[in-house]
């Protein structure tokens, strides 16, 4: 790679790179960042995908380059298609299919707090695949966990990750036509931050260490974020990754009804209908700053019984399912009549183990229910595979910054050894969670695998969990000894590593293992302090051995997103955070 | 006549105040709390108290009742903590979605029901009262989950001849084939119970007394059954088909759910998962109203049938 490199045209691109960048691309250049890792973490700092591609030209041969341009455009594809930027193949679609007149999604019912899609408490997926068609935030994260401009086309950090300069697309604007400026970035933000909003995002932001009053206007096209502490990932908590953070009017006062308020937005599309009870219908936005949507209306309707929403998929009366899981959709894996979009994402299920008290503070207990478990088996059983083993740390395999995966091992006489010397004669425990998806069913296979070890487990799956058996929020709530919790997509491990697992003065609001462990909280502040790669693997290296070793949390798999689009459906792009973009989807 | 209604109106309202109470009080037992209901599991304990305090959730219950009560006698059901809109701007669809299903079942099974009761009744002992018999209790048992996903898939995904459900939305034309297969299904789970009241009743009364008089004192076949057979053997029928005309309109969870129907089954049930009390009491409400509605009409329609019911009322 290095036998072909272009000095000038890398020094050229240098000159237009502050210090973290330029330290990205020494990594690249000297071999200790692959390309997918390079990709990933150019974009954070505020490298365009075509930077990107020219630097890998740079640095390679021409073969080589040939080759990393195809695969930087096979990374970024769905990039492209949602940043309504410069992709002239999307052109062409428009052209050609301007006649398409309605594509229908399948999705859940929003949750209450998404019941009127209000952007400050939208809190699921199902809102959010409506929203993904309407709003826009200032840059998306991808599939592939890189970053991509959207309303911004540039960010970078100063020196050390603590201020980062965002500049915006002056081509953007709002379906009234009015331009995106500073003003309605900073007042969004605002919005989302201040405590009194009971904004969704404020957990987000917190460990992206953004508080009130930290966000500027330098110009109308330039915003500035001053943060409490450098954040290496902060690009991310304004990304599609915080799926509150779509960008409104600086003139908007109140979101609340946002769904049928026609607040401006930036998006493809513009809700034409909602009912909070059947679905919504979305009409192009005729003022769209991007490549006008070739499909002339969106339908959603809500279907939240799995079976219900294939039977209407599969007998033609919806072209797209923005998700299915594999239990109770195996019919739909191998339908010809089915494009299965499949992403590897960091959605996964925690079970937390008390460390403060109970017959789990002993930690030797705590390691042999972790090696008890046959994690390969629970993904074969539970997801026919398509899902990946996780290791009791966040730093899944498909975080760049994981490294090399600290392995949690399976051996049961291991794990009976460790229960001999704490607790030969086992105990009794109640394991508690939320019934929904797999969830009960991975409680079984902890009961069976906690059996072996002279553990009975009683598993009261609950509608209070959340309320009542996941954290003790005060002394009233009782929390539990061991509970499973649901944990969606996001692009960085940060929050995961932050609000289950640090200690609750230091921002573990989520932390039902009441996990206080001075060493981890300074690991992973050094971890969200780091800009570059390699100290953040050098970071999440010790944090993965704490944590095997500690097992505050099993984190036994993290499964894949699957959506099934109709085989004459094109350019529907999802995302595993629950995104459904529509703005070039095609019917023939 | 009049003090007969004047009563069962009174234990009518008396019951609804019952009901009301009841189901307030269940709903705010229930665990957990309304605001992490909204706001979700990761949202901010902070936040979930400013909610719970923005909703008036945190003062006794008798006096939120009593509020509740209060308003709802003034015609106001108050704002779905949902969807912070009036209930009343979703309770009228849903319940017009579920009477619509409801009379589209009626229309199909009380006609076969009847029917096909007075059919076996006639060829007692026979084959064919065998089969009816058979298959009326045979479609009853077998829980509505399995009728639907069979009419789904010969009829939605085999044939593509109607959608597997839907909203009851757009056209007339739309409407009516989106309410088939659900209306089936459920017209197959009562098919049995009609007509076995039919049956019986139809048998009771071709060997009452007063039958064979009619049929000694001259009259025609057509004139006996329609005037002394049907009208006395419809009377249980009757009292079945009212007590299931509620199960109809809000207990019909399962039909809704496999189908996709928005209706009010669907709609108490999301309130009841979402701790959304003021659309879960107004629904409870309606469906408790229309209840009572059946059965006054049901007991009404008896007594015209039946004068012995009506001078036991009087008196």
């Amino acid at each position: 790679m290095s036998s072909k490199r272009d000095p000038r045209q890398l020094d050229a691109i240098r000159r237009s790179q502050g210090e973290i960048g330029n330290h990205v691309i020494d990594e690249y250049a000297a071999g200790r960042l692959t390309r997918r890792a390079f990709l990933v973490r150019g974009t954070i700092v505020g490298m365009s995908v075509p930077t990107i591609g020219a630097l890998i030209a740079a640095c390679g041969s021409s073969d080589d380059a040939g080759q990393d341009a195809t695969a930087v455009d096979e990374d970024t594809g769905n990039t492209e298609d949602t940043s309504g930027g410069e992709d002239t193949s999307s052109e062409e679609d428009t052209g050609s299919t301007a006649a398409a007149a309605l594509l229908v999604i399948g999705s859940g019912t929003p949750s209450a707090a998404s019941a009127n899609l209000d952007p400050v408490l939208i809190n699921d997926q199902n809102g959010l695949t409506i929203l993904s068609s309407v709003g826009q935030t200032l840059l998306t994260s991808n599939p592939d966990l890189s970053l991509s401009p959207l309303l911004a086309t540039e960010w970078s950090p100063n020196a050390d990750g603590s201020e980062w300069t965002f500049k915006l697309n002056p081509a953007a604007t709002f379906n009234d036509g009015t331009p995106v400026t500073a003003a309605d970035v900073v007042a969004t933000m605002e919005r989302l931050v201040d405590p009194d909003n009971n904004s969704n995002a404020l957990s987000a932001f917190e460990v992206g260490r953004l508080s009130p009053g930290g966000i500027t206007a330098v110009d109308d096209n330039t915003v500035l974020f001053r943060l409490d502490g450098p954040m290496g990932n902060f690009p991310y908590i304004v990304s599609s990754d915080n799926y509150n953070s779509f960008v409104l009017p600086a003139s908007v006062t109140d979101t609340s009804a946002f769904a049928t308020a026609n607040i401006p937005t930036t998006g493809a599309y513009m809700i034409e209908s909602y009912d909070g009870v059947k679905g919504a219908t979305l009409v192009r936005n005729p003022n769209y700053w991007g490549p006008a949507a070739p499909i002339e209306k969106i339908e959603f309707q809500f279907i939240d019984d799995l079976a219900a929403q294939i039977t209407a998929f599969t007998s033609g009366e919806l072209d797209v399912m923005s998700q299915f899981s594999v239990s109770g959709g195996e019919s739909l894996l191998d339908n010809p009549d089915v494009n299965v979009i499949e992403h590897p994402s960091t959605a996964h299920r925690q079970i937390h183990l008390r460390t403060s008290k109970g017959p789990f503070a002993d930690k030797r207990v705590r390691q042999a229910l972790a090696m008890a478990m046959d994690r390969g088996a629970i993904i074969d059983g539970l997801f026919s595979g398509k899902a990946n083993i996780a290791n009791d740390s966040p730093f899944f395999d498909v975080f760049p910054s994981t490294g090399t995966p600290v392995k949690q091992e399976y051996n049961l006489d291991k794990a009976k050894a460790l229960m001999a010397e704490a607790a030969p004669d086992g105990f009794d425990t109640t394991l508690y969670g939320f019934g929904t998806q797999e969830i009960p069913d991975l409680a079984v296979i902890v009961q069976n695998a906690a059996r072996e070890l002279g553990i009975n487990i009683t598993i009261e799956m609950r509608d209070d969990y959340y309320d009542n058996y996941w954290v003790s929020w005060d002394e009233s709530v009782p929390g539990s000894d061991i509970g499973i919790t649901d944990y969606g997509h996001r692009g960085v491990p940060d929050v995961f590593l932050a609000a289950p697992l640090k200690s609750a003065d230091k921002g573990g609001v989520w932390n039902g293992a009441e996990f206080a462990n001075p060493t981890y909280d300074a690991l992973v502040d050094e971890y969200s302090a780091s800009t570059d790669l390699q100290s953040q693997q050098a970071a999440s290296a010790k944090i993965q051995t704490l944590l095997v070793d500690e097992v505050p949390i099993i984190f036994p798999y993290n499964y894949n997103y699957l959506s099934a689009v109709k085989t004459n459906i094109s350019g529907v792009v999802t995302g595993a955070m629950g995104y459904v973009y529509t703005d070039q989807a095609a019917k023939s | 006549m009049t003090r007969y209604l004047i009563r069962r109106l009174g234990l009518a309202v008396i019951t609804l105040v019952l009901l009301s109470m009841v189901v307030f009080l269940v709903a705010s037992v229930l665990p957990g709390s309304v605001g992490r209901a909204i706001l979700g599991p990761f949202a901010e304990q902070q936040s979930v108290d400013n909610l719970n305090e923005e909703l008036g959730l945190n003062g006794p219950v008798h006096i939120r009742y009593l509020r509740w009560a209060g308003d709802a006698f003034r015609g106001d059901f108050g704002e779905s903590y949902k969807f912070r809109a009036p209930v009343m701007d979703f309770l009228p669809g849903a319940f017009v979605a579920s009477l619509k299903l409801a009379l589209a079942t009626l229309v199909i099974v009380i006609p076969l029901g009847i029917i096909g009761g007075a059919i076996a009744a006639f060829r007692k002992g026979r084959p064919t009262d065998r089969i009816i018999t058979i298959v009326g209790l045979t479609l009853a048992v077998t829980p509505e989950f399995v009728v639907g996903i069979v009419l789904i898939l010969v009829f939605a995904v085999r044939l593509k001849w109607l959608p597997p459900g839907g909203s009851g939305d757009g056209t007339i034309g739309e409407q009516l084939k989106a309410i088939v297969l659900p209306a089936l299904t459920l017209s197959a789970i009562l098919f049995g119970y009609i007509a076995r009241m039919a049956r019986a009743g139809t048998i009771n009364a071709l060997a009452a007394d007063y039958t064979r008089t009619a049929t000694l004192k001259g009259l025609t076949w057509l004139q006996v059954m329609r005037r002394h057979v049907l009208r006395n053997a419809m009377l249980p029928t009757i009292a079945v088909i009212a007590s299931q005309m509620s199960y109809l309109l809000g207990g019909l969870l399962v039909t809704e759910t496999m189908f996709n129907y928005k209706g009010l089954g669907l709609l108490i049930a999301k309130a009841a998962e979402d701790r959304d009390v003021p659309m879960l009491m107004a629904s409870v409400f309606v469906v408790g109203v229309f209840s009572m509605i059946m059965t006054l009409l049901a007991d009404l329609l008896t007594a015209w049938l039946n004068p012995r019911v009506r001078l036991e009322g009087a008196e």
